[in-house]
């Protein structure tokens, strides 16, 4: 193996590290074990490792001006754009994770990352309907949306990514509430036992909270169930929906 | 083969907070409406409380530790053979798995019919294989090593391992260990208990779901029963758990049968991770102590495994999903005279044996 073979394999092993968020602390052991090369090898063959994260970074650092600089101007595009970023991890680690090696020199980096933001608040600015809420705010939720999916590895990171492929944050009205699948397996009974046959788990609930689930099983839309919630019971709008949100927040909880 | 087999199982021991899965097994089969043989039990000690239960086996014998060896372990089973005629061996305990699959030809040849593992098939399912099988499968495992020196736990953050770590024996206990300091003790106390090497594997935080089946050591999977627990032991073991169906769990535990060619009972334990991921975390070659939930549901399992060993395929209807165990600890009485065959002549006759008292 040469020694330009041999840098390749070990880039190859920080890239692998980036895209799993891993690069908190970066050391011989963990490079060899995700570059499949020896540390005797590398220690053989590479003289300084320092200079080699060095090289890795300025090269990464070219990927992400190139990824910037070609940032779109519409929703449809800003869509495919920030999923690429999220999908190609190694990059959207070093512009969004807070868990860096602090022997990184990351000064280039903080500029790109302040580029990243002006860029997603200057184009959340040209969209159209947009909920009334400051743009900077709806750009922090976005940030804040692609930091918790590069950040964390769990259900609801998942989840996260799944709807930021097709949907802002604040457009994915339906992730209020667990996926469709989940509600229409419930068993349900009008005592108020709920059965989860997957998980094995049960619950009781309140006679409204069984009627909202046997609604679940038919539409997940909020404002269909605030109008036969207020329907049935005698409850304001305002009081229905502040108590549908707070359910649907536990049922994400606990399904 | 008689019309009325005679089935010899193993791990009649039953101390509530970790049973072995004989007992369960003996009632599974006794209470198939249709089979009409005998059973035999067996066990290593005088104090195991299925020795000394009529109503699951006919008579009873105390087998030879594993640790006497091979040799021992068959001259009694020749012995016991003798005076019963086994049809059939269901072993029960992971720890004589090992052995009796080296005597399966020998059983065979006595006429002992057994489906179990051969010793490739079981060392695919040892604790530091597992993560080639599951590879096969298509399954995520935690990653897992093998350590002889506690000073792995010092510097192991430098290979990418991060707190908490399952510190486990090759073949029995383990435990979570939350920092170095906590790790290296129980490396020391498993070590001292089991041997050397520990297996160290990344924790995995999540719900445990179990299920059981059967290989029938062509690929296939026959049947399968999966549980969630909804309680546990101190030693982590059910102690109430609910029928579950997870086509998930169902195809992962099918993909290990297919990848393995798996014959016999096992026991596949899962976690599922907080991504909703299923990590494989251990596969036992035997039927679970909670295998009695299988009649709850509606799926015998113990008899389908004797109806297929016999020739007959066995049915499978839907199963009850939602289906509760809850065990219990309770007194078993037992005389002088039956803890006295079992102590001297290792062998109780329970039940119409024809076997010497």
């Amino acid at each position: 193996m040469t020694t330009e073979e041999l840098q390749d394999a070990i880039f190859n092993g920080i890239d692998k590290l980036a895209a799993e968020n891993k690069i908190s602390h970066l050391s011989t052991q963990l490079i060899s074990r995700y570059s499949g090369i020896s540390e005797g090898k590398m220690l053989r063959h590479i003289p300084s490792l320092d200079k080699v994260i060095t090289k890795w970074l300025k090269g990464k650092e070219a990927e992400i001006n190139n990824f910037l600089n070609s940032f779109p101007a519409t929703k449809a595009e800003l869509l495919i754009h920030i999923n690429l970023l999220v999908n190609k991890g190694d990059i959207a680690t070093l512009l969004l994770s807070s868990n860096l090696d602090p022997l990184l020199d990351i000064d280039n980096l903080k500029k790109a990352r302040k580029q990243l933001e002006k860029h997603i608040n200057d184009v959340i600015k040209q969209l159209e309907d947009l909920p009334d809420r400051p743009t900077a705010d709806l750009a922090n939720e976005l940030m804040f949306c692609l930091k918790a999916i590069v950040e964390t590895n769990n259900a609801e990171s998942q989840r996260k990514k799944a709807s930021l492929a097709k949907d802002f944050p604040w457009e994915a009205e339906n992730e209020l509430f667990p996926a469709e699948d989940i509600l229409k397996r419930l068993a349900t009974n009008e005592s108020g036992f709920v059965f989860d046959p997957v998980s094995g788990r049960s619950y009781t609930a309140n006679e409204t909270a069984v009627s909202i689930l046997q609604l679940l099983r038919e539409t997940v839309n909020t404002s269909t169930i605030v109008d036969r919630v207020t329907e049935e019971y005698d409850v304001t709008r305002e009081a229905a929906e502040r108590d549908i949100l707070e359910f649907a927040g536990r049922l994400r909880g606990v399904l | 083969m008689s019309q009325n087999p005679v089935i010899a199982i193993t791990g009649m021991n039953a101390k509530p907070d970790n049973p072995g899965p004989g007992m369960a097994v003996a009632r599974c089969i006794k209470e198939s409406e249709t089979f009409t043989g005998k059973i035999v039990g067996l066990s290593y000690d005088a104090l195991d409380p299925g020795l000394y239960r009529p109503d699951y086996c006919e008579s009873t014998y105390i087998l030879p530790y594993p640790s006497s060896g091979e040799e021992a372990l068959l001259e009694r089973l020749t012995q016991i053979h003798e005076v019963e005629k086994i049809d059939i061996l269901i072993p029960c305990l992971d720890a004589e798995l090992q052995a009796i699959a080296r005597l399966k030809p020998t059983l065979e040849e006595m006429g002992i019919k057994t489906l179990i593992p051969d010793q490739e098939q079981l060392k695919m399912r040892n604790k530091d294989s597992l993560p080639e099988l599951a590879r096969m499968a298509g399954i995520r495992t935690p990653d897992v090593t093998r350590v002889t020196s506690a000073s792995f736990f010092y510097t192991c953050h430098n290979e990418g391992w991060h707190y908490p770590l399952v510190v486990k024996g090759l073949f029995y206990d383990a435990k979570v260990a939350y920092n170095a300091d906590e790790a290296a003790a129980a490396f020391h106390k498993i070590a001292a208990e089991w041997g050397l090497p520990i297996l160290v594997q990344q924790f995995v935080e999540g719900e445990e779901v179990n299920l059981t089946a059967i290989g029938d050591g062509n690929g296939n999977m026959l049947g399968s029963v999966m549980m969630k627990k909804r309680a546990i032991t101190d030693k982590g073991k059910a102690w109430a758990g609910i029928s579950i169906e997870d086509k998930k769990l169902n195809d992962a535990a099918a993909a290990l049968i297919k990848a393995s060619n798996w014959p016999g009972p096992l026991e596949v334990e899962v976690m599922l991770d907080t991504a909703g991921q299923y990590q494989l975390i251990e596969i036992n070659p035997r039927f679970p102590a909670w295998i009695y939930l299988s009649v709850g549901v509606g799926r015998n399992l113990p008899y389908a495994l004797i109806q297929n060993i016999l020739g007959t395929t066995p049915e499978f209807p839907e199963y009850k999903v939602g289906t509760l165990f809850i065990r219990y600890a309770e007194e078993l009485i037992v005389s002088l005279d039956e803890f006295e065959s079992i102590a001297v002549n290792g062998h109780l006759g329970l039940n119409n044996s024809n076997a010497p008292k």
